[in-house]
């Protein structure tokens, strides 16, 4: 049967495979012009990598910060330690996060270098930071509402 | 928190215990400590009648405004 419990494990392990997936990118990142010998990308041409590199791993340096810390979010949850001083932080890291790689994404597009898939990916990216922002908000107004309950006798 | 709570000082006048005083107005005595501390952020009205009744004291015999304390 389907209950809490479960769905935060299945949040960890999607973590787990989003923080794989981002290693495994940047990994990739230095032969992925290989895979592109024609250079049909503009990503990928010999002329951009050297903008182009840093670019995409400072976004998977954020991104792997964000899900670390959504990790640590999870773990919390999973503790019963929702509202806390320790998850605002990690959320408000998150939303920081998601705010360097539409950053990162915007500044590369001003060389340039864009693709369609960027654009999407740093208005994405925006959104989320946002998004985290008013979820940051809720979670530290739940704690001192919570605070102020713990503590009314 | 310019409010001070005086609940040690009545219960040494009554001789009352704190998990005996805790049992009869329904806290715990954890909850009891946290008011006796100064550490409480409010009091229920159900909690302080319940005190008054027990110490066979008023509201103003627990509870004093001192300016400046616990800054």
């Amino acid at each position: 049967m389907w209950n809490d419990a479960k769905s935060v494990v299945l949040s960890l392990v999607s973590t787990w495979i989003a923080i794989v997936a981002v290693i495994a990118f940047a990994v990739w990142l230095p032969v992925a012009p290989k895979w592109f010998p024609y250079q049909e990308s503009i990503l990928f041409r010999t002329e951009t990598l050297a903008i182009v590199l840093p670019s995409l791993y400072g976004c998977c340096a954020a991104a792997l910060v964000a899900l670390i810390c959504l990790h640590g979010l999870l773990k919390s949850i999973q503790a019963g330690e929702i509202f806390t001083l320790a998850n605002v932080r990690r959320l408000r890291t998150i939303s920081w996060c998601s705010f360097a790689i539409a950053g990162i994404l915007v500044a590369t597009c001003i060389f340039r270098i864009w693709t369609p898939a960027m654009i999407l990916i740093a208005l994405a990216a925006g959104f989320f930071f946002l998004l985290m922002r008013v979820m940051k908000n809720i979670i530290d107004a739940a704690r001192l509402i919570k605070d102020e309950n713990d503590y009314t006798i | 928190m310019s409010i001070m709570i005086n609940l040690d000082i009545m219960m040494a006048k009554r001789r009352v215990s704190a998990g005996d005083l805790a049992a009869r107005i329904g806290i715990t005595p954890v909850n009891l400590s946290v008011l006796k501390n100064n550490k409480a952020k409010a009091i229920r009205f159900s909690t302080l009648e319940a005190l008054c009744r027990e110490l066979d004291c008023q509201p103003g015999d627990i509870l004093e405004f001192a300016p400046g304390a616990g800054k």
